[in-house]
């Protein structure tokens, strides 16, 4: 029995235990560290990716691919494409002068110098008085031939007698002749969103910027541009003859510069192609990346290398409040507009101002360096200002926001995709797992190039080193993957105090700050930093107290060694001055940091900064002068190797100017550097050399000499272990590194004092808002319409709708929905619709947006308008009122005057029956007096009968104008009813049919069907009204009988 | 047999001819990169290039300096690597000393790019990046060369010794298709079917690098490691060069069999064997040994597509991207380098020609 029993006992052991054992990725589950055991990273290059993907080679690729390439990677089975937005293009226009004079007056305006040259306006580009010289500069857009007295040539063109895009209302048109709608379908396969201006639907700013950015919706209308063209061109004296412009005898012609690496190449001549068939001569020059950038940023505009320049633009990380894109892409104190910013060039001044008197420098300065700037609210509106100004000036004519694809197995689990860097996003590694494997497979254009330097200070330039860093340490803050922006990471914010963005807070006295020419932690106050504008205190209890990867607890040592040496090698003047490259980006940074106060007990740091944000995320992260992420003694090893023995650099320049490698932790090289430094000098003298960075004023020694010695042995320990010398604190460690093969390793990090488990820092795929219905009826002018707009997407939702005229191009009206229970409720009241035309087509914007997650989503619906049928039932049934008021009154009158004559007759009779009676006597009298009595009676009747009869009459008629009214309510109701019906059909129509033309042809025919019904409805009625009058004619005749007959 | 002292002036005339020539191209080379103004332009803009991702990261920064900041950084940064880039001064002033230097290979180090296909941090020497990338091209380039002549010179007289027999037609159409089919389209299916679908071959090349690295440390390895990865590039390359190699010897040989020489050869009896040996081959020896010298010495030049299917950064690579990144002491390097294996082949064929040929006159 007892055999039994332990066999029993053992089943029930082993049926325990194996599901456990069996299930790797439930054990890993339940730990900390990330969802996988291992990530391999190897090289596969562009050509390769499908074949490695349909081969089984590779489980998720890092490089965002071409849209060709991504086109059939979609075609591929188990393969699921993740895309975001990489970047942009747009045409570049030289808006160049092609003459510069100057005047002995002042001239404040174009039309004041215009009317001095005896010019149109439109010739002249730009007018700059010199009050105090009593001059001014007048820019010509077309060269003059003669010039009044006194006017000095400054400079003219010996190229071009007429730059097109030097007029602003041309540069604008351009908008008109870019199909953006097209270029996305045919040249980027779907790759990308259309873009209007420098903000798009790719930027988290977007949501504030939604109505600007609708109002330069534009659409493809060549004609439209063509007309503008030729009014300007006229205007500045130019011919056209056989289709093509001449001005002072010469074609007029523009020098396209067109990129041949990408899809630019397409656009170029898309773009050429529209110019010719404005007029324009084009003559096109296809040239790579070294060509282009030499003719168009490094000449001077007025030079005419270069007309126009398909630009491309990469994106960088998104961020919420963003204004760098007005900065550089619409104004021009920032040095990205023509000429660059070069004193010796000709440069760019905006022309637009607004009804202030600014112009998109003064809001792009505003926004982008936080001048004058008191709240949020002034920020947003001053970034609409700019926007609206930058778009106006057109100094680039924006086509695309092209989309990055990175291509993954399906069963590929834990993907968090990043509105900025797709895949590339810090949280992705730390939540990818693929069930049955505890192994990721990444793919990578490179895994090492020249430029691939995991040095802290002066590497990781490229997304190679960058890419997998991040899977290796935690940052403190990062930004939000859906919106951009700043949240806690390793560190939380436990508070945020600021005085900004005038006022200051003390900094309290034993606040601290390192004292770079000393080498010291010395009290803030010694080095004259008393006060800062913010304050935010750091919880670091999630970083302090867990480990790094080779095993030594994380302390306060390594934060001050760490910030201490960034500060060193910023200020200390001979530091700095060997890493210039490093020192100078990085002082203005640190010149708004004024004291630490390390709260060593509480884990806590309180920074003092001085910068201010309406934003207080931004302010917290702000206050990060570095993310710790590598130990005290590696950063001693950057100090020492670069500024002590001076074999390494740790910049790029300098590697370049003194011909010594750059330090790089992950080379075999390095690795044995790292070890024989420790071993050595650094092992038995580093401590001495470095205590300074973690002692505070006080002298509390924040690292001994054992704790020293200790790392060292672990530093040394791992370099033999792994054969490289990277050593972090976050969810994977680096275990294996090969530049040659083109390959690393990434090794799971399950040390139980690190904070995060594998779910921790999954966010998925950003929700996507959508409108899943816009139910648009026909609307009738006058009438208050209502639309329904039906949008899913993580709450809060915010719904804003535009209503344009697309042949115009004006806003005719704009707002926000109003949430109800059957969905967002755009109501256009009777004052509105009354504006709008008959029987017209209007373009209605609806864009859905969530507070959580950037890309809004936008439909844009026709609105039709159909005629103004109840105004004129309305006017019908007053005119209707008005004749039965008439009547009435008439028949009153004829009872009267009727009534009045009886009674006259009556009287009358009376009389001659007494006249009779005094001449015949009594019994004749008497017989009269019968008579009259009868007559009396009968008259009494018949004007009772008449009465009566007008009575019924009135009452008929009335009756037949209720009836009338009714039979027009009721047409009204039912045509109402109708065009409800019709609004339905179109919309159920508009569903089903799938494609633009099918859905446009059916509405038209709906359309059609309704204007028809409503036609013949008001046929209708108008006969009916007629009716109604013969009716009335009809019984004031027989009244009239009646009278005469009486 | 005493050389003749006539022959030694000649061989030492052609010597001096070619080593003139040697100086004339490395020094034309010199002149036309430095007149265009190519090296300028192309450092400008990648100074700019630089400068511009610098003021957009410094721009993009939640808390950006001004612009005023920014402008004295870009400046500064800019002053910098102009002078790193030689900008600072003419380009007589740093290319004719650097021409100089190129005689003794003192040239330097190479750009990021260039020493990123030697597989080297920077910085990296000139003749270190064509040290480490020469062999990568004998490997696979020159291996290749030496299999097809192995096989079309004992092949190529016999074929023509067949004129019109099935092989002569086989080997005909073999050369038109190798001559039609470009051999980078070769290596891109080869690795789609051996690499990617039989799994028979690796499917990145890149690897050797590491191989190379290992023959001093653990040579049986470095063998074995460099077998795996080269056997599949050796094998498209002397495939598409050996059918040019065969219709070539084959050509020549043609004109021969036709001679009357060989057809009293043929008439007497001769063993077929013989009559290509004694007959043809050694009649035609002259102008195949200049295949053989001239194919080597220009296959060290390397091949850049075919490089760049294979991921295999070999010399082509590397001039192909010296030349993209305007790296002149490596454009200057390598021009000296290919050139002067030519002009030895050269001058060793001059001698050869004597000794082959006793008719040749000097």
């Amino acid at each position: 029995m007892d055999k039994y029993r332990i066999l029993t006992a053992v089943l029930l052991t082993a049926l325990m235990i194996l599901p456990v054992a069996l299930t790797p990725s439930i054990a890993f589950a339940q730990e900390v560290g990330p969802a996988t055991n291992k990530i391999t990273w190897s090289r596969f290059t562009l050509d390769e990716i499908a074949e490695a993907f349909r081969t089984d080679k590779v489980d998720v690729y890092l490089f965002g691919l071409d849209p060709d390439v991504a086109q059939e990677m979609a075609q591929i089975p188990g393969i699921k494409l993740y895309t975001a937005p990489a970047g942009l293009n747009d045409f570049g226009l030289n808006p160049a002068p092609v003459q510069i004079v100057e005047v002995n007056q002042v001239f404040t305006s174009k039309e004041d110098a215009a009317a001095f040259f005896g010019v149109d306006p439109v010739v002249i580009r730009y007018v700059e008085p010199m009050e105090e010289e009593g001059k001014t500069t007048v820019e010509f857009c077309a060269m003059q031939a003669d010039l009044p007295a006194g006017t000095t040539i400054v400079w003219e063109s010996d190229k071009l007698n007429l730059n097109p895009f030097c007029f602003r209302d041309i540069r604008f048109a351009m908008n008109y002749v870019i199909d953006r709608e097209r270029i996305v379908k045919e040249v980027y396969k779907g790759f990308a969103i259309p873009k209007y201006t420098f903000y798009g639907p790719d930027d988290p700013v977007y949501t504030e910027l939604i109505d600007v950015v609708a109002e330069f919706r534009f659409t493809y209308q060549p004609q439209l541009a063509k007309s503008i063209v030729n009014d300007v061109m006229t205007r500045a004296g130019a011919q056209l003859q056989g289709g093509t412009w001449y001005y002072m005898g010469k074609p007029v012609s523009i020098t396209a510069i067109i990129r041949v690496e990408d899809q630019r190449f397409e656009l170029g001549h898309i773009f050429a192609q529209e110019l010719k068939n404005l007029g324009f001569l084009v003559n096109i020059q296809e040239l790579t990346f070294f060509e282009a950038i030499l003719k168009v940023y490094f000449t001077d505009p007025k030079d005419f290398e270069w007309g126009f320049y398909t630009e491309g633009w990469g994106k960088g990380a998104i961020d919420k409040w963003d204004a760098g894109n007005l900065a550089q892409f619409g104004a021009t104190w920032l040095g990205w507009a023509p000429g660059w910013g070069e004193a010796d060039y000709w440069n760019y001044k905006p022309e637009v101002v607004d009804e202030e008197g600014n112009n998109v420098d003064f809001y792009s300065k505003a926004t982008q360096l936080m001048q004058n700037i008191t709240s949020k609210e002034q920020w947003i509106d001053y970034l609409r200002k700019g926007t609206r100004l930058g778009t106006l000036e057109a100094i680039r004519i924006w086509v695309v926001a092209t989309l990055d694809s990175f291509p993954a197995k399906e069963d590929l689990r834990g993907v968090t995709v990043d509105m900025g860097a797709g895949l590339r996003s810090l949280f992705n590694c730390r939540g990818w797992s693929i069930p049955g494997t505890d192994t990721v497979r990444v793919g990578h254009l490179w895994t090492w190039t020249t430029r691939s330097v995991w040095n802290v200070f002066g590497g990781f330039n490229d997304v190679y080193s960058v890419d997998p860093a991040r899977c290796t340490f935690d940052p403190f803050a990062w930004f939000h993957p859906f919106n951009g922006r700043p949240i806690e990471f390793r560190a939380t914010f436990d508070s945020i105090e600021t005085a900004g963005p005038e006022g200051k807070l003390p900094v309290p006295s034993d606040a601290i700050w390192w004292d770079a020419e000393n080498d010291a932690w010395v009290p803030a106050s010694q080095l004259g930093r008393t006060e800062a504008t913010s304050k935010v205190v750091l919880d670091l209890s999630k970083f302090f107290g867990s480990k790094w990867h080779h095993g030594v607890e994380i302390t306060w040592a390594d934060l001050l060694m760490y910030w201490g040496e960034w500060i060193d090698i910023t200020y200390d003047p001979e530091k700095s001055v060997i890493e210039s490259s490093i020192a100078e980006p990085t002082r203005p940074i640190l010149d708004t940091f004024v004291a630490i106060r390390p709260l060593v007990d509480e884990n806590k740091l309180e920074v003092y900064i001085n910068y201010w944000h309406f934003d207080e995320a931004y302010i917290g992260l702000n206050a990060i002068l570095a993310t710790v992420d590598i130990p005290a003694e590696l950063v001693a090893l950057h100090d020492y190797v670069a500024f002590v023995t001076k074999e390494r650099a740790l910049s790029d320049t300098r590697s370049k100017d003194e011909g010594i490698p750059q330090l790089s932790l992950v080379l075999p090289d390095d690795a044995q550097l790292a070890k024989e430094k420790f071993q050595g000098d650094l092992g038995a003298n580093g401590y001495n050399l470095y205590r300074p960075f973690f002692t505070l004023p006080d002298g509390t020694v924040l690292m001994t000499q054992d704790e020293w010695n200790a790392r060292a042995r672990a530093v040394v320990s791992w370099v033999d272990q792994y054969g490289l010398a990277w050593i972090s604190q976050g969810p994977f460690m680096l275990t294996f590194f090969d530049k040659d093969a083109q390959k690393l390793e990434l090794t799971a990090f399950r040390d139980p004092t690190y904070p995060f488990g594998p779910a921790d820092w999954v966010f998925g795929e950003p929700q996507p808002t959508t409108i899943t219905q816009v139910s648009v009826p026909l609307v009738e002018p006058g009438r208050p319409a209502q639309i329904i707009v039906s949008a899913t997407g993580i709450a809060p939702l915010h719904v804003k709708w535009l209503l344009r005229d697309p042949l115009t191009g004006q806003i005719v009206a704009k707002g926000e929905a109003e949430p109800t229970a059957t969905g967002f409720l755009i109501f256009l009241d009777s004052a509105l619709t009354e504006k709008l035309a008959e029987y017209a087509v209007y373009e209605l914007a609806v864009i859905a947006y969530s507070e959580v997650i950037a890309l809004p989503a936008e439909s844009v619906q026709p609105l039709r308008t159909t005629a103004a049928i109840t105004k004129e039932f309305e006017q019908l049934r007053g005119a209707l009122e008005e004749v039965s008021k008439a009547t009435a009154e008439q028949l009153t009158q004829v009872q009267q005057q009727f009534q009045q004559q009886v009674s006259q007759l009556q009287q009358q009779f009376q009389q001659q029956i007494q006249e009779l009676q005094s001449a015949l006597g009594g019994q004749l009298a008497n017989a009269l007096q019968g008579l009259s009595n009868t007559l009396a009676t009968t008259t009494q009747d018949l004007s009772n009968t008449l009465a009566t009869t007008i009575q019924q009459l009135s009452t008929t008629l009335d009756t037949s104008l209720k009836d009338l009214g009714d039979r027009l309510d009721k047409s009204i109701g039912d045509l109402s009813s109708k065009v409800d019906t019709l609004s339905s059909t179109v919309d159920q129509l508009q569903s089903q049919v799938s494609t633009l033309s099918d859905t446009a042809d059916a509405a038209r025919s709906v359309a059609e069907e309704a204007k028809n019904a409503a036609d013949s409805a008001a046929s209708s009625a108008r006969i009916a009204m007629i009716l109604g009058v013969l009716n009335l004619i009809i019984l004031l005749a027989i009244a009239a009988l009646i009278f005469r007959s009486s | 047999m005493p050389l003749d002292k006539r022959v030694v002036n000649v061989v030492v005339k052609r010597g001096v001819t070619l080593t003139v020539a040697l100086v004339f191209i490395v020094l034309l080379t010199s002149v036309i990169i430095g007149v265009t103004g190519y090296d300028t332009k192309v450092l400008n803009a990648l100074i700019e290039q630089r400068l511009q991702g610098l003021k957009q990261a410094l721009q993009n920064r939640p808390n950006p300096p001004s612009s005023e900041e920014i402008a004295k950084i870009i400046e500064s940064e800019r002053e910098r690597l102009r002078s790193i880039y030689g900008l600072d001064k003419p380009w007589y002033e740093r290319l004719i000393p650097m021409t100089v230097r190129t005689f003794k290979l003192d040239l330097n180090v190479t750009s990021d790019d260039v020493a990123q296909i030697a597989g080297l941090r920077p910085p990296v020497e000139v003749k270190t990046a064509i040290g480490v990338t020469l062999p990568r091209t004998v490997i696979m380039i020159t291996t290749a060369e030496l299999l097809s002549m192995a096989i079309a010179l004992p092949l190529g007289p016999y074929i023509a010794y067949k004129r019109g027999s099935r092989l002569d037609k086989g080997i005909i159409a073999y050369a038109a298709l190798t001559n039609a089919v470009p051999i980078w389209w070769l290596a891109m299916i080869a690795i789609f079917i051996f690499g990617f679908r039989l799994e028979i071959a690796p499917t990145r090349y890149r690897e050797i690098v590491s191989y190379f690295g290992m023959f001093g440390s653990n040579p049986l390895e470095a063998i074995k490691g460099v077998l795996y990865y080269a056997y599949l590039p050796i094998l498209v390359t002397t495939f598409s060069f050996l059918g040019g190699w065969l219709y070539s010897v084959r050509a020549v040989a043609i004109r021969v069999v036709s001679e009357d020489f060989v057809v009293v050869a043929k008439a007497k009896g001769l063993p077929e064997n013989m009559v290509v040996r004694k007959y043809i081959l050694r009649v035609i020896a002259g102008p195949v040994v200049t295949f053989v010298i001239l194919g080597l010495a220009t296959s060290i030049q390397g091949f850049i597509i075919t490089e760049t299917i294979f991921d295999w950064p070999g010399m082509g690579s590397l001039y192909y991207q010296a030349i993209l990144s305007a790296d002149s002491p490596t454009i200057l390097g390598l021009t000296y380098v290919t050139t002067l294996v030519y002009i030895i082949g050269r001058f060793i064929l001059e001698i050869l020609y004597v000794i082959l040929d006793p008719r040749v006159k000097m």
